[in-house]
């Protein structure tokens, strides 16, 4: 298994200007390091606003303004086995050389990702055409078609029109679209959010199924912990813009160490368990202005003076676990 | 029967009603004004200094009425009228310009009408829709937002205060010349086509220049939205080059943006008497104004007869070519 996302330090946020002068940064990704290996999932876990959506742009590569990088870099080691800094690469550069053949996305799932004039045969087409490939027309509709199949969709579906699928076929078009050139890393940005269980059981499968197949990574968002227990190998749990643990899906579920992910853990339903499940009270912090030391520390109930006072240390526990908090540091 | 063709026989059905209904409004509106053309023939041959008696008067004014249709019971005019226009075609004499007929005056004045006010139209759509287009997606943010408060500033005010602001700048401080043509002598259709063109040039140029406003501010509005859309997002990070975004962002936005093209185009049979009248245009508008002034029923129904019609189709044909352009509006049927 080797290293094919190496983010070190990567730090950035939104840059907002109000009312011409003023400028308000939202410090959205905090000083964040992770490694992506081949033939693997990584889950990234946490609740809305804690910058993993913002994360995975960056990782992606789609830095537009408002978003910034302000430090760190992001490696992408390419097929060819060198590796390219991203963050370095211009938004041309990377539409030609990284996106969908490098690295595939998988939006959220909303009613409109798909152009409602194109039939689902011609969305197809168009990205063919955006990387310049000149295939043979019946040789793309065999292809679309296989891949209609492979998907369980029904194949008139390939002369439909988006408004004219539900939004589970959407969302399955939509994946298909995403690994249409076997890309070797795919970033799922909470995929299943807006369908029913049902459907995102499939929909989950389907991209796990891919995965195996073709042994690519996949990088997964999802606020929701039994996705990640279903899907990942590793999960990184982030709070205010901090990864503050990562670890094997299996040892975290088993023994999250952060507060937060106790937290996040502890208000899961679990077969025969009666009690009433414990909410996290508080709010995430306001990223414009976060608090200092610690960014959990208003709401973590171990809290400590030098939590309020100083960032946590990343502390390594065995092979792909550390936690960011003072408790584990042996100084608290 | 096909549902397709059911449809459209319904809507070319409902089409026929809002002629008819249209007609009938405009013929009791002009049967309701407060004068008639008798009345403003006879007002006029006294202030010329003509003496009548009473007695002359109201024989004269028997005869008029008898000569223009117009003593007969409103019913009975009603029934001829539709008689008329519905059967035989004809839209009898004017009474200003008798014994001219309605068909020829109209016939003379509708192809100056429609080349003005249709080539207005569809420039100005052209010109207001490109730019907005383009100012929605320009890196010259200062250029477009500059664009933007011309468009918001001039847009209130009324056509005729611009038109003769331009034409007092245009004549007096930059003292140019307007373009005009000569009345030469003309063989063909061609040569007068011609002759049409240069005669609607000036009115033209002001038309286009005050007429982009709307559907710029409009267009500006729908592609800067359109912009933020999941599925222009999405096209972006699948790679899409800056080129097939912006052509998505165009085709996409200039769906809402039809409507107003097809109904600007309905309007060039109503003619313009402002442009007209301003320009000294011989239209359809500069005709409509002397036969409100005049009177003259045959000529004010013909006119707004071919506007009715004018409209009916149009939102006929936006009805029938919308499913065309956008495939989330379905004809019935249609699945």
């Amino acid at each position: 298994m080797s290293e094919i996302i190496i983010v070190n330090n990567l730090d950035g946020g939104y840059e907002v200007y109000v009312g011409g002068k003023r400028r308000v940064f939202v410090h959205a990704v905090d000083n964040v390091s992770l490694i992506l290996r081949s033939n693997e999932v990584l889950g990234i876990a946490g609740e809305s606003g804690c910058g993993k959506s913002t994360l995975a742009k960056m990782i992606y590569g789609a830095i537009i303004p408002p978003l910034v990088v302000r430090s760190g870099s992001i490696k992408l080691q390419t097929r060819k086995g060198n590796f390219v800094e991203l963050n370095k690469l211009s938004i041309e550069e990377m539409r030609k050389k990284i996106w969908w053949t490098e690295i595939s996305y998988i939006p959220q799932n909303s009613m409109n990702i798909l152009n409602p004039l194109k039939r689902i045969k011609d969305q197809f087409i168009n990205v063919f055409k955006y990387h310049d490939m000149n295939i043979d027309k019946e040789e793309v509709m065999k292809y679309i078609k296989d891949t209609l199949i492979s998907l369980s969709l029904p194949l008139e579906v390939i002369n439909a029109y988006p408004h004219q699928l539900s939004g589970g076929m959407r969302q399955r078009v939509v994946i298909a679209l995403s690994l249409l050139f076997n890309p070797r890393i795919v970033i799922a940005d909470e995929p299943t959010t807006a369908v029913d269980v049902v459907t995102q059981r499939i929909i989950l499968s389907l991209i796990k199924e891919w995965r195996e197949k073709n042994k690519s990574s996949l990088i997964l968002i999802s606020h929701d912990m039994s996705v990640h227990a279903y899907m990942d190998n590793r999960v990184a749990i982030m709070y205010a813009g901090n990864i503050v643990e990562i670890g094997e899906i299996f040892e975290l579920f088993k023994e999250p160490l952060h507060p937060y992910t106790r937290a996040l853990i502890e208000s899961l339903i679990r077969k025969g368990d009666k009690t009433l499940r414990k909410g996290l009270p508080g709010l995430p912090p306001d990223l414009t202005n976060p608090p200092p030391g610690c960014r959990f520390h208003p709401r973590c109930p171990y809290a400590m003076d030098i939590c309020r006072r100083e960032v946590p240390p990343a502390t390594t526990l065995g092979r792909d676990r550390y936690v960011k908090c003072w408790l584990y540091t042996g100084r608290g | 029967m096909h549902p397709l063709i059911k449809y459209v026989l319904q809507r070319v059905a409902l089409a026929l009603l809002v002629v008819w209904v249209g007609i009938t409004i405009t013929f009791i509106l002009s049967r309701l004004m407060p004068f008639n053309a008798a009345e403003l023939f006879i007002s006029r041959m006294l202030a010329q200094g003509h003496s009548l008696t009473g007695e002359e008067i109201e024989n004269m004014k028997k005869q008029i009425l008898e000569l223009y249709g117009l003593d007969k019971p409103i019913i009975v005019q009603y029934a001829i009228f539709l008689r008329n226009y519905m059967i035989t075609g004809e839209m009898g004499p004017s009474f200003a310009f008798f014994p001219s007929n309605v068909k020829d005056i109209i016939g003379k004045a509708l192809p100056w009408s429609i080349t003005l006010l249709l080539l207005a139209s569809v420039i100005s759509w052209l010109v207001g829709n490109g730019l907005g287009v383009v100012a929605a997606l320009t890196k010259h943010r200062k250029i477009s937002s500059v664009l933007e408060n011309i468009a918001i500033a001039f847009q209130p005010i009324p056509f005729a205060v611009l038109a003769l602001s331009f034409l007092i700048f245009y004549l007096l401080v930059l003292k140019l010349p307007i373009p005009g043509a000569a009345f030469v002598s003309i063989t063909s259709p061609f040569e007068m086509f011609i002759y049409m063109l240069r005669r609607a040039s000036f009115p033209l140029l002001v038309l286009v220049l005050f007429g982009w406003f709307g559907g710029f501010v409009g267009m500006k509005a729908i592609a800067l939205k359109m912009r933020e859309e999941d599925f222009i997002v999405y096209a972006f990070l699948q790679g899409a080059s800056t080129r097939s975004i912006r052509f998505m962002i165009f085709r996409n936005s200039i769906l809402p943006q039809f409507t107003t093209l097809v109904l600007g185009i309905s309007r060039v049979f109503v003619g313009s008497l402002l442009v007209e009248y301003i320009f000294n245009y011989p239209g359809i508008g500069y005709i409509l104004q002397s036969a409100i002034a005049n009177a003259d029923y045959n000529l004010m129904l013909g006119i707004l007869f071919f506007a009715t019609v004018a409209t009916a189709v149009a939102a006929l044909i936006l009805d029938l070519v919308y499913p065309l352009i956008d495939p989330r509006i379905r004809y019935p049927g249609q699945g």
